[in-house]
């Protein structure tokens, strides 16, 4: 490529990790601990920072048995089965939940804050879990862990550490991966990181619905890179919807899940724009038993219907609440003090809130190492499927991470010791490069990259979201290919080359999310049933059939879509 | 309720140090107006020049949530988010100090 602000450096290293978040450091730590002479995370935002992990409000679970001593791995690999409606991977769920005690237990030893009672580790009660097991620090469970493991990664030798680098290709030859490519935002050129094993650990792709939950990087890097060089995605069409995400008025600066607790207030009522409680009639006690997925349809209904609120969501009315009971349940993170500083009386008016895309139990499939059907290439983290199914239960993401990350990265640096062969030589100045130089090089009039978000997202979340048709989702099939179609014509950037160039930053991440949009799309017109997260209107009963996973795979141009066999 | 809503002729001053390292000598000051709506964050500032006036202004941004601390500038001289800081009629924007600058906001956090 064209030397912009420097030249093109290549590094080389055992073990490359792209992805700065949980499942990242957790994979980096313990691709040390297993021997990797030299160890890559690559972020594209801030490692330790960026990304997800830090946002988990409340819970990380696993199987300690502190609250109650019932409590064992067997029964959360039993209850993570069922809330995964059956088909989760058996092998991977029962090592999660095998593995997530010890996990957690050693993020304490390191010094993460999670509450204690009596000395051990408290453990809350969360939807779907037979017994209490999750662990938490305060309402920032996230960020006490994001943190705990960023000290952690800064005190591990032989790691290398670089922030700001977006990786948008890997190095493929042979079958086989050899590393990646990513651009350095400070410099405006490409570093070629060849490396033994490489593990994505990029989250998930939630920034391709709005609303959402997610960190602005959730654009699925990973999931659209590995696709690209011949990895299998599993388990697409299963996306999480996050109900009474508040959607109006806006809280600055809060996490979109916080109203959520609005539901815990005894006489909290969901309202359509007729005023009529479309919940408590069907599911009486829904404020304190309904599962996400089934709460998550119910609103949505009501706004595709046309019952909606005026910001596109329903109303969350708590004035018969008493004054006490509101205090109590939004004491949690001085939430109810901002509410009231924004000039907001719960007790006389009603917020509006709706459903955002939250988490993606698909992504790359793995097996128990971790390793993807394409040798040199491994996962952890969000990234990967088979571990929830079509649904995730709240509080196993967090010790997920741990779990999946770790066994990647030490799984990694077993395959990397194995490696002798040098890699094969690899040009910097492939398609990619020629359309980043060109789109640099010649600033122009067009769409900016930011303009192609929104009406992906919106078109993602009306089309393919919480609830489907047929219909619906061919017609998102043809709305994306026409938005690809514009995307690569009318694609200008405005500005020429400088460092922490913020619209070639969009640029790349748009052009990676597109097809992952289509693969989530044709995965869920596929999936004729309706089974956890994916509500087919047109196929509303689960299937015996169906009892099983989809795998898409590349094929030039189209995505192949295939029961798992 | 349409409070956020309501359309008010009233905007601030957002007043940032631009700078751009491998073309300027040091860095300058320029301001902007942006609407200024109930609930805006010094964040909405920060896209809506992006989006409407200066494309090539540089910020970071992650959470939304004040949790990961990326987005960390100086607003008015006090490290903040500006995420979570409400936008005030004038407010003067700059990157973290002691820290080697990227491009306007944004400063090197390597290692």
């Amino acid at each position: 490529m064209k030397s912009l602000l420097g030249s093109p450096s290549t590094v080389t290293t055992d073990v490359l990790i792209i992805g700065g978040g949980g499942a990242g450091c957790e994979a980096a730590i313990f691709a040390q601990k297993a021997g990797a002479q030299s160890t890559c995370v690559v972020e594209k935002g801030v490692i330790g920072a960026s990304g997800c992990t830090v946002m988990g409000t409340y819970s990380c679970c696993a199987a300690l048995g502190f609250a109650d001593p019932r409590d064992n791995p067997q029964v959360h690999f039993e209850d993570t089965d069922a809330g995964g409606a059956r088909i989760g991977d058996p092998e991977l769920m029962r090592i999660y939940a095998e593995e997530a005690p010890a996990r957690v237990l050693e993020l304490a030893d390191w010094g993460v804050p999670f509450e204690k009672e009596g000395g051990k580790l408290k453990q809350a009660h969360m939807e779907g879990h037979t017994y209490p097991r999750a662990v938490f620090a305060d309402m920032r469970t996230g960020q006490a862990m994001q943190w705990g493991l960023r000290r952690k990664l800064k005190k591990t030798p032989r790691i290398q550490r670089f922030n700001d680098v977006q990786v948008y290709r890997l190095l493929v030859a042979d079958g086989r991966v050899f590393g990646a490519v990513g651009l350095s935002r400070k410099t405006l050129t490409p570093i070629r990181f060849l490396a033994k094993a490489t593990i994505i650990a990029t989250g998930g792709c939630g920034q391709l619905y709005i609303p959402n939950t997610t960190s602005l990087d959730n654009t699925g890097d990973g999931l659209s890179i590995a696709f690209e060089a011949g990895a299998p995605l599993m388990d697409m069409e299963f996306v999480q919807f996050f109900p009474m995400c508040w959607v109006y008025p806006i809280f600055p600066g809060r996490n979109r899940t916080v109203s959520s607790f609005l539901r815990y207030l005894p006489g909290c009522r969901l309202l359509n724009n007729r005023g009529e409680d479309f919940i408590s009639r069907k599911y009486p006690d829904w404020g304190k038993t309904l599962t996400r997925d089934l709460l998550s349809q119910a609103i949505f209904r009501e706004v595709i219907e046309g019952r909606g609120s005026p910001h596109g969501g329903v109303f969350a009315d708590v004035t018969a609440a008493s004054k006490e009971e509101i205090e109590k349940h939004l004491a949690l993170g001085n939430l109810l003090h901002t509410i009231q500083t924004m000039g907001i009386d719960l007790k006389r008016e009603p917020i509006e809130v709706s459903v955002a895309s939250h988490f993606l139990m698909g992504g790359i499939q793995i097996d128990a190492r971790g390793a993807s059907r394409v040798p040199g290439l491994f996962a952890g983290g969000e990234a990967v499927a088979g571990i929830h199914g079509a649904n995730r239960l709240g509080g196993n993401a967090l010790s997920e991470i741990l779990v999946t990350g770790a066994r990647a990265g030490e799984h990694a640096a077993q395959f990397a010791k194995n490696q002798k062969e040098s890699p094969p030589l690899f040009s910097l100045q492939t398609e990619w490069e020629d359309w980043i130089e060109r789109l640099l090089v010649k600033p122009r009039a067009g769409t900016s990259p930011r303009s192609f978000r929104k009406p992906l997202q919106e078109m993602m979340w009306k089309q393919a979201g919480v609830i489907r048709t047929g219909k619906n989702l061919r017609v998102c099939l043809d709305e994306l290919s026409r938005l690809h179609s514009s995307f690569e014509r009318d694609l200008g950037l405005s500005q020429g080359p400088g460092a922490y160039h913020m619209e070639l930053a969009e640029a790349i991440e748009t052009r990676l999310m597109l097809p992952l949009a289509k693969g989530i799309v044709v995965a869920a017109l596929r999936r004729e049933e309706t089974r956890g997260a994916h509500l087919r209107e047109d196929f509303p009963e689960a299937k015996e059939e169906w009892r099983t996973n989809l795998i898409l795979t590349r094929a030039k141009d189209e995505i192949l879509c295939q029961k798992r066999s | 309720m349409g409070r956020q809503d309501s359309a008010r002729d009233v905007t601030s001053s957002l007043i940032i140090q631009r700078f751009q390292p491998e073309i300027m000598k040091a860095p300058i000051l320029r301001e902007y107006q942006v609407p200024l709506g109930p609930g805006f964050t010094v964040l909405d500032g920060l896209n809506y020049i992006y989006e409407n006036l200066d494309s090539s202004l540089a910020f970071r941004a992650s959470c939304l949530a004040g949790l990961c601390m990326v987005c960390l500038i100086q607003i008015n001289g006090r490290i903040q988010c500006p995420c979570k800081t409400p936008m005030a009629k004038e407010m003067k924007l700059a990157p973290l100090p002691n820290k080697k600058v990227i491009r306007d906001l944004v400063v090197d956090l390597d290692p």
